[in-house]
């Protein structure tokens, strides 16, 4: 009998690790508020069951009723400002006088909170986007994701763009300094030196910016080491001289930034309203299907980069290889290569898998546009998956030949751990 | 866990992040949600989300709707629970009814494919393990959509979830016998549309020789 259910069991197994083990971390961040936001609100009803039910029928018709009818409207996004939750305006500034963290809610769950003595300004609030200028100071924010509101925090001439994400940001602005962190989801940094499209920043991931002496720092030395040495975070170990990365032919980074599609509606509960982009991404099943089979190099590579931007890691994925299998020898797929790294790296939780495709880029392109990067990220990537020596080795590798690069501090950090 | 996320400098961020409560029991999880306790809703969320949402994921194959027939299941953990006699019995019990929650929706497809709304099976054509082979996913689904709702459930509970037949058998509500005979009938309707297809048929093409 073993016989008969052998090919089945090695086809399941396949389709259970092309499938993965579920979705995002932040789609489950998205659920847990969701599924707490309704337990909630049915406490305030007399019949906790019932209402339960009726909350998740009403959602479930409006969300519907929102696809059909294509509800594009931009609605303002009330806020509070406080503890005693006073009501914020666009155009308010905010200032946290005492010691204590001075926190601003909006609707939906976000929050932003000033740190003492940090001031921002609420410049929009609605529902298609949220846009605080932080004069000053640090905000710690925890962003309640919908792939609907665009986020942004713009910190002198630094913005910081956010979709479902928790992360701190600093800025000084007499001295230039713009400290960014992420502990949950991601975000994209542009602006000043950076990078013409920006620094993307995933978990973990630390970005210290001195713009008066250009200098630019990723993943600097830990805050339990910088902590002792300095009480201001921001001039804590030195910083690094970057120029600002002038790079030709640059397949990653020589893309427009994706933006997210408008006005997608009811995605906390993973329905998603038709894109209004008139080209295929992604969403609609046949349309990929075709594209995949006949689409030009350039269109996968789009919906690629959109699905990455959408955090949908296994469009992504898929698209990616495709590219590397039909566009074997063009400049997209050895891209490609370095890509699926980051893809598997921040989307699908899978370090090794991630290191696997670093090393392929390396292996293919190892004077590429992206080599340091590539292999910045595999020693980290190593680091973070509790391989010491993978991730000494490589390390030891990227100081050889970037001594002064990005991730020469990191490199060092995992050297001396 | 959240708190252990955060760092030393950071730490503000507690107050907008919820604490980690997978360390509630059992008993004390559904003496909880009885008594209609936020918190206890918050631990049953944190200590079982990553059941359900595997199980989901795989029942449907990484399906667009993911995330509202978790929210399903869970809402209906939560005006079912005063049902539960045995509390020690929540693991199994919750398996059972995203089962069921799962089993409801796919049948609930089928009435409502007039709308076109949702993509029913993946969202692209052929997936990658992490070796690099190709496997056709949306295939194996497309097939699996087209059998009776029970076969399916069962046939990924047995050769994508690697569930035992005795496991099959508690959370399906079988007795152990009839599991084995809903496993044997599912692989053969799967073999049945398989032959059909020119991917798949290469795939069980040993199955054939034995038979």
């Amino acid at each position: 009998m073993s016989s008969d259910v052998k090919p089945f069991e090695e086809l399941g197994m396949k389709v259970a690790d092309a499938l993965g083990a579920g979705p995002s971390e932040e789609t489950v961040m998205l659920q847990r508020r969701d599924f707490l936001e309704q337990v909630s609100q049915s406490q305030r009803a007399p019949r906790y069951q019932r209402a339960a039910g009726i909350a998740a029928a009403a959602a479930v018709l409006a969300v519907v009723l929102g696809i059909i009818f294509k509800m594009n409207a931009k609605d303002p996004l009330p806020f509070w400002i406080g503890q005693e939750r006073n009501p914020g305006a666009e155009g308010q500034w905010v200032r946290a006088e005492s010691q204590a963290l001075l926190p601003i809610r909006f609707q939906g769950g976000s929050e932003v909170a000033l740190s003492s003595q940090a001031a921002a300004r609420i410049i929009t609030a609605d529902t298609e986007a949220v846009r605080i200028d932080l004069a000053s100071g640090k905000v710690s924010c925890s962003i309640n994701g919908n792939r609907h509101t665009e986020w942004q925090i713009a910190a002198g001439p630094y913005t910081v763009h956010v979709t479902g994400t928790v992360f701190t940001t600093e800025w000084d602005p007499a001295h230039s300094k713009l400290d960014v962190a992420v502990s949950r989801g991601s975000v994209l940094v542009t602006g000043a030196n950076l990078s013409a499209h920006g620094v993307q920043l995933a978990v973990g991931d630390h970005l210290r910016v001195d713009g008066e002496k250009a200098l630019i720092a990723l993943n600097p030395e830990t805050e339990s080491t910088a902590a002792t040495e300095d009480e201001e975070p921001l001039s804590g170990p030195a910083l690094l001289t970057v120029e600002p990365p002038v790079r030709e032919n640059e397949n990653l980074l020589d893309e427009p930034i994706p933006t997210p599609a408008p006005n997608r509606n009811g995605t906390v509960r993973g329905l998603r309203a038709p894109a209004q982009k008139a080209e295929p991404d992604g969403s609609d099943e046949e349309n990929l299907d075709k594209m995949l089979a006949t689409g030009d190099v350039e269109s996968l590579w789009q919906i690629a980069m959109q699905a990455r931007y959408n955090r949908n890691g296994g469009t992504a994925k898929t698209v990616l290889l495709t590219i590397r299998e039909r566009f074997k020898d063009s400049k997209r797929a050895e891209t490609a290569a370095f890509v699926l790294g980051r893809v598997f790296q921040e989307l699908q939780g899978s370090p090794r898998t991630a290191a696997g495709w670093f090393r392929r880029y390396l292996d293919e392109s190892p004077n590429g546009p992206l080599a340091e990067e590539a292999l910045g990220r595999l020693f980290d990537v190593y680091d973070k998956a509790g391989d010491e020596a993978s991730a000494a080795r490589y390390a030891d590798q990227y100081l050889a030949l970037y001594p002064s690069g990005l991730f020469a501090d990191s490199a060092r950090q995992v050297l001396k751990n | 866990m959240y708190m252990g996320m955060l760092r030393k400098d950071t730490n503000e961020i507690s107050r907008v992040v919820r604490l980690n409560r997978k360390h509630m029991s059992d008993p004390d999880i559904v003496s909880g949600l009885v008594n209609r306790d936020e918190q206890a809703a918050a631990a049953l969320f944190d200590k079982y989300n990553t059941k359900v949402n595997q199980l989901v994921w795989r029942l449907l194959g990484a399906d667009s709707e993911h995330n509202d027939v978790v929210h399903a299941v869970f809402v209906h953990i939560l005006t079912s629970v005063k049902n539960l006699k045995k509390p020690e019995s929540l693991p199994d019990w919750i398996t059972g009814i995203a089962i069921n929650t799962v089993r409801r929706e796919i049948r609930n497809r089928k009435y409502r494919k007039i709308f076109h709304l949702v993509s029913e099976y993946p969202e692209a054509g052929m997936s990658f393990a992490s070796d690099g082979t190709q496997v056709p996913v949306k295939r194996v689904f497309s097939i699996l959509g087209e059998m009776k709702t029970d076969d399916h459930i069962v046939f990924v509970l047995r050769f994508v979830e690697r569930n035992t037949l005795g496991e099959i058998a508690a959370s399906c509500g079988y007795s152990l016998a009839t599991a084995k005979r809903r496993v044997h009938k599912a692989r053969e309707e799967f073999i049945k549309r398989a032959r059909k297809d020119a991917i798949l048929s290469g795939l069980i093409k040993d199955v054939d020789h034995v038979f």
